[in-house]
């Protein structure tokens, strides 16, 4: 019988790469992290509006500014993926 | 040109010598207006040396942090009592300056000396990585002038303030943790992160500079680059929480807490036009290297280190403060990736690592590649030629510069006989490049007189004046502003001692002072007369009472 994969075992090796000392980001790992970090960010300027409702004006200039800054960051990690395991 | 897949090579072959001569011209038109930047830069900080008061707002207390330093005193002290004077800024620069003062008593020459000369080392590391990194001298040499030559970097070069020597560090660390990583060489890591953290003791805001460090070793190796930061926390903490101890806090609420200030945007966004229309000739070659590093190659720290020192600086110089210099990191990291990017074009060897975008490039005719590359080898040596125009500023009078000026037909734009293509940078606070002349001198020592004309104190916003007139330095007017914004401020003894009029006369310019203090002197003292000097009216205030 064939052995059967064993997941605590592939996350343990897995951790094990990374903290190695010959282990590299790659270029599919960086963008997931520049994609994630981005989008968290962009909820993050939309949600000032919610959570301080009292606040007038709606999406102001430094808003604006923010909100170019993280979609340009979230096309950047986005088009990394396609690059997968080249170092980054 | 010879163009394959995994490697172009945009080198000249022996059919098309042209080519060569070309870039060589180019090259060589763009050392022309780089070094005439060197020759004006050399002559603005003769200029300033020998003017021994206030150029840019602020020298003038980073002189009095010194002299306290030489003193044995910490400049980090509680703004509530008499003199009311606290710094903002971090203590190596002044300490850098501290022999001077032992050796020649207080003066605003070796501070200003102190500046030229880091903004030169920098611009000598960014030779030497150029060359290490893409072995061209000429370029590696020209990627250095620029760094001078642009606007930011000459206003603020020559003065006595620490930015340019952060930015000195500041580079000074990328290229040895650049080198030492990869290589794995410990010592070269440890003086590189070392550099940083004296960037950091310089001025705040090499803060910038250590995120893209730890953020591009982390991507390097996590390991490694985690172990790396917490050693660099450590060091860096450690010196931060003694400091803390010593002056019992005030390290903390002047330098950190007070200086927080809110952001502009507009005026950020101003400044971030006004980099790119300067600089553009080299932040465009410096982005298509970080584009290529990013999908073509591995990122290097350089690249790393221009995007978040742009972003970030960029931002940041819409602060209450702020200002154009606050892009000068960025210009040290644009010189050299511009410089790597020039010098790759004119010797060739740029190549691609085979993934799906590079296939998707090499699918383009061949005819098209070919000439792309022609092309990139043909503009990029221009490069040089165009940044040194976009950022030119010279004197417009005098037995050599006025003489350059009539041959161009170049008129001055700001104030004196001065043209800078950058203007007049108000909204940056940089009102600041042209030369001093001896009307200027004559005004500062006449306002000298006004204070030497009474027993009293004088509170006056520079502190130049009360220097050269060998009076107390009465309160830093910016820190109390920031102190104020940040709802730190407890002015009573300061504005009990206005409503007094205890003060001999009140010297303002910008009026950087709390809106109480402001009010308390307009309640209390009336204009006596208005000082122009350096483009700038100091209005010499006496008290109500005695004009009564």
């Amino acid at each position: 019988m064939a052995d059967q994969p064993n997941p605590a075992a592939a996350i343990t090796t897995r951790i094990r790469d990374v903290a190695s000392l010959h282990f590299t980001v790659r270029k599919r790992l960086l963008g997931i992290v520049v994609s994630i970090l981005s989008a968290a960010a962009l909820v993050g300027i939309l949600a000032i509006d919610v959570l301080q409702p009292a606040r007038e004006g709606g999406i102001g200039p430094a808003q604006r500014f923010a909100i170019l800054m993280v979609l340009t960051s979230l096309a950047i990690g986005l088009s990394l993926l396609p690059l997968g395991d080249q170092e980054a | 040109l010879a163009i394959r897949k995994r490697e172009v090579t945009a080198t000249t072959d022996p059919s098309r010598p042209w080519l060569r001569r070309w870039q060589t011209l180019a090259l060589a038109g763009g050392g022309i207006v780089l070094l005439y930047s060197l020759i004006v830069l050399l002559a603005y900080a003769a200029n300033l040396m020998q003017f021994p008061f206030d150029y840019d707002q602020g020298e003038g207390f980073e002189l009095v942090d010194t002299i306290l330093f030489s003193q044995g005193q910490w400049p980090y002290q509680n703004t509530d009592f008499f003199p009311f004077y606290s710094s903002n800024y971090p203590p190596l620069f002044h300490l850098l300056a501290v022999p001077f003062v032992w050796l020649f008593g207080p003066a605003y020459w070796y501070g200003r000396l102190l500046g030229l000369a880091a903004a030169l080392i920098t611009a000598a590391i960014i030779a030497r990585v150029v060359h290490a990194e893409a072995r061209h001298w000429p370029i590696a040499v020209l990627a250095g002038l620029a760094y001078l030559a642009s606007n930011t970097v000459y206003h603020i070069s020559p003065l006595f303030r620490q930015h340019v020597t952060m930015v000195m560090f500041e580079t000074l660390a990328i290229a040895l943790v650049a080198y030492g990583f990869p290589r794995r060489r410990p010592w070269i890591i440890a003086i590189g992160l070392g550099s940083l953290i004296l960037a950091g003791y310089t001025k705040q805001l090499a803060a910038i500079s250590a995120i893209a460090v730890i953020a591009w070793m982390i991507i390097q190796n996590p390991r490694r680059g985690l172990a790396w930061t917490l050693v660099f926390a450590l060091a860096g903490g450690a010196i931060f929480v003694l400091m803390n101890l010593a002056t019992e806090g005030e390290w903390w609420r002047q330098a950190i807490a007070a200086n927080a200030n809110q952001i502009n945007i507009q005026q950020s966004e101003g400044l971030f036009r006004l980099w790119l229309g300067l600089h553009g000739f080299l932040i465009l070659p410096a982005v298509l290297l970080v584009l290529h590093q990013l999908y073509f190659d591995r990122l290097s720290l350089f690249a790393v280190w221009f995007c978040v020192a742009a972003i970030l600086g960029g931002v940041a110089s819409g602060t209450w403060g702020g200002g154009d210099s606050y892009f000068a990191t960025a210009i040290s990291a644009m010189s050299i990736l511009s410089g790597i990017f020039i010098a790759r074009s004119v010797n060739g060897g740029w190549s691609f690592v085979s993934n799906r975008y590079t296939n998707a490039l090499f699918r383009l005719p061949r005819p098209l590649l070919s000439s792309l590359a022609l092309l990139v080898a043909v503009l990029a040596p221009l490069a040089y030629l165009g940044y040194g125009v976009a950022t030119f500023h010279t004197p417009t009078s005098g037995p050599f510069f006025g003489q350059v000026a009539g041959l161009l037909n170049i008129r001055p734009n700001v104030y004196g006989d001065f043209y800078d293509s950058a203007g007049d940078i108000v909204g940056g606070y940089a009102r600041i490049g042209h030369f001093v002349t001896e009307v200027d001198h004559a005004a500062g020592w006449e306002i000298v007189d006004h204070i030497r004309s009474s027993d009293s104190p004088t509170l006056s916003e520079e502190a130049g004046f009360s220097l050269a007139a060998g009076r107390t330095v009465i309160t830093n007017p910016t820190q109390l502003l920031n102190l104020w914004n940040a709802g730190m401020y407890n002015g009573t003894e300061l504005i009990q001692m206005i409503e007094d009029q205890e003060f001999a006369h009140i010297i303002l310019r910008a009026q950087f002072y709390p809106p109480d203090v402001l009010e308390a002197i307009a309640a209390n003292y009336s204009r006596g007369h208005s000082i122009d000097m350096n483009g700038f009216a100091y209005r010499i205030l006496t008290p109500r009472s005695v004009q009564e």
